[in-house]
């Protein structure tokens, strides 16, 4: 299970010391939220075209200015997981974990790492009511 | 003459990197060096010869509204004729003698300075209000024509005959200054700022800081920006507001922009909202859901205030609350979370974690 610590390392980022390097980050299959963003269980719509996360992982929020961001990664031996963007008004993209697998969602700043178990899952952000919906920039 | 045909994938590959380059143009700070300013000044003078024009002088500004009241007050005062030959006649008027009575002499003689300059100054600020725009050039904040020109001629390959892209050159020079005002025989040109914010939302580049100025020149002028939203000055510098002013202001936008500067939590003790309810916070546990009503003049839109529990410390160690309105239809807090998320009730009442 990652810690932390592992799982911020996977964007090269140290952990900040208002979190606990060594705190374990739980596999979860249930709905999680990370600032702006949440990820929940759902089946993936057809014809969406799924691409294996990459070593680098995948910065989940297009387009953010640099510093800080949530980033998508694959957890330890689990080369099986994939992803898709969508950016279609809330609903950031689809993430799919197999079986034995987990998927690492970090946050470059304040909110450490969620992680994912096996499932089907979509990842969408927060909006607000002002004299139109606004999104939410974390 | 070369045409471009079609526009292929190869073409579109470049446009990111192309933008970037000439964004980076437009966010360029720093005042002009005596090299660039000389690029600056050769190239109005090319751009006033091609479009057949005598060459300009160059009045060099250190802001935008320094080059536009500069260039229209020019504009009058040299067309009224109150130039040097007044000038030269006050200096030698006020050295002549001592004494009031020859100062009295002088100020008769001259005809009661400085009332005869309030008028020309006046008239002068008054054109400039009406006729900025049609004289003015955005210089660097106003160089998508450069960029798309030069990436059909770099990139692109077209070919066109004659000066045309000498003319483009031209106008490339230019951008390496701010804006500026174009009259006959002169030109003021404003210097690039010496600060300046952005942010990045998807795809969009707005201003914004939140303690200083988004944008200033080197003579002082300033201005301020949350989010995109242009605010004065007090909003941003020192404490912001107060809810006595927020309930005063007129603009919607800026209002919100306010009650942000100085956070939602402050604005709830300070304004004495009703707390209409509260729910524990699924999966951030400890904290709370707080719904809030606000006076009806805050927004034009019914909204209601979420109040909400960071799910991690922030770097202080302490775990900070932020605010987010909801539509004021609403009276259940895990229904407002839900609705900021778009998803059912029931999957944001099952959060296992927040972070």
């Amino acid at each position: 299970m990652h810690t932390y610590a592992t799982a911020l390392a996977l964007s090269g980022i140290t952990v900040p010391a208002h979190l606990i390097a060594d705190a374990e980050v739980p596999v979860l299959t249930g709905p999680q939220a990370q600032g702006d963003l949440l990820i929940f269980p759902a089946p993936l719509p057809s014809g969406i075209d799924l691409k294996p996360v990459p070593a680098p992982g995948v910065q989940v929020v297009h387009g953010e200015s640099t510093g800080n961001t949530h980033w998508l990664h694959q957890g330890f031996d689990s080369a099986g997981v994939r992803w898709a963007r969508v950016d279609t008004g809330q609903v950031l993209g689809y993430l799919s974990v197999p079986d034995g697998e987990t998927a690492q969602l970090i946050h470059t700043d304040e909110h450490g790492a969620n992680a994912v178990g096996a499932g089907t899952y979509v990842i969408c952000r927060q909006r607000e009511q002002a004299d139109e919906i606004r999104m939410v920039a974390d | 003459m070369k045409r471009i045909e079609a526009l292929t994938d190869e073409h579109r590959a470049t446009f990111g990197e192309w933008v970037e380059k000439w964004v980076a143009v437009g966010h360029r700070t720093g005042t002009l060096t005596p090299a660039e300013w000389a690029t600056v000044d050769a190239a109005y003078r090319r751009a006033y010869r091609f479009a057949g024009k005598p060459e300009p002088a160059l009045i060099r500004s250190r802001s935008p509204l320094a080059a536009c009241v500069a260039a229209h007050v020019a504009v009058q005062v040299s067309r009224d004729g109150v130039g040097d030959g007044v000038g030269d006649g006050v200096w030698a008027g006020v050295w002549a003698g001592v004494g009031a009575g020859v100062g009295d002499g002088v100020r008769d003689g001259v005809g009661q300075y400085p009332t005869w300059l309030h008028e020309p100054i006046k008239a002068g600020l008054a054109a400039a209000k009406q006729s900025w725009w049609d004289t003015h050039w955005g210089g660097n904040l106003w160089c998508d024509w450069e960029a798309w020109a030069s990436w059909l001629r770099d990139i692109g390959g077209l070919e066109l005959t004659g000066d045309l892209w000498q003319r483009l050159d031209c106008s490339i020079d230019i951008t390496t200054a701010g804006p500026a005002w174009l009259f006959g025989g002169f030109a003021a040109v404003s210097d690039r700022p010496t600060v300046l914010h952005v942010e990045r939302v998807g795809t969009v580049t707005r201003m914004h800081c939140e303690d200083g100025p988004a944008i200033a020149w080197a003579d002082g002028w300033a201005l301020h920006f949350w989010h995109g939203i242009r605010v004065p000055a007090d909003l941003i510098e020192g404490d912001g507001w107060d809810t006595d002013r927020i309930l005063r202001e007129d603009n919607a936008e800026i209002r919100r922009a306010a009650i942000e500067r100085k956070g939602w939590p402050w604005f709830v003790r300070a304004a004495g909202l009703t707390e209409i309810a509260t729910a524990p916070d699924p999966g951030n546990s400890g904290n709370s859901l707080r719904l809030y009503d606000l006076p009806e003049q805050i927004f034009d839109e019914p909204v209601r205030l979420l109040l909400c529990t960071n799910g991690s410390p922030d770097r202080s160690g302490a775990r900070r609350d932020y605010g987010l309105t909801v539509p004021a239809d609403i009276g259940d807090p895990v229904t407002a979370a839900a609705w900021t998320y778009d998803v059912p009730r029931e999957t944001y009442a099952l959060l296992q974690r927040r972070t």
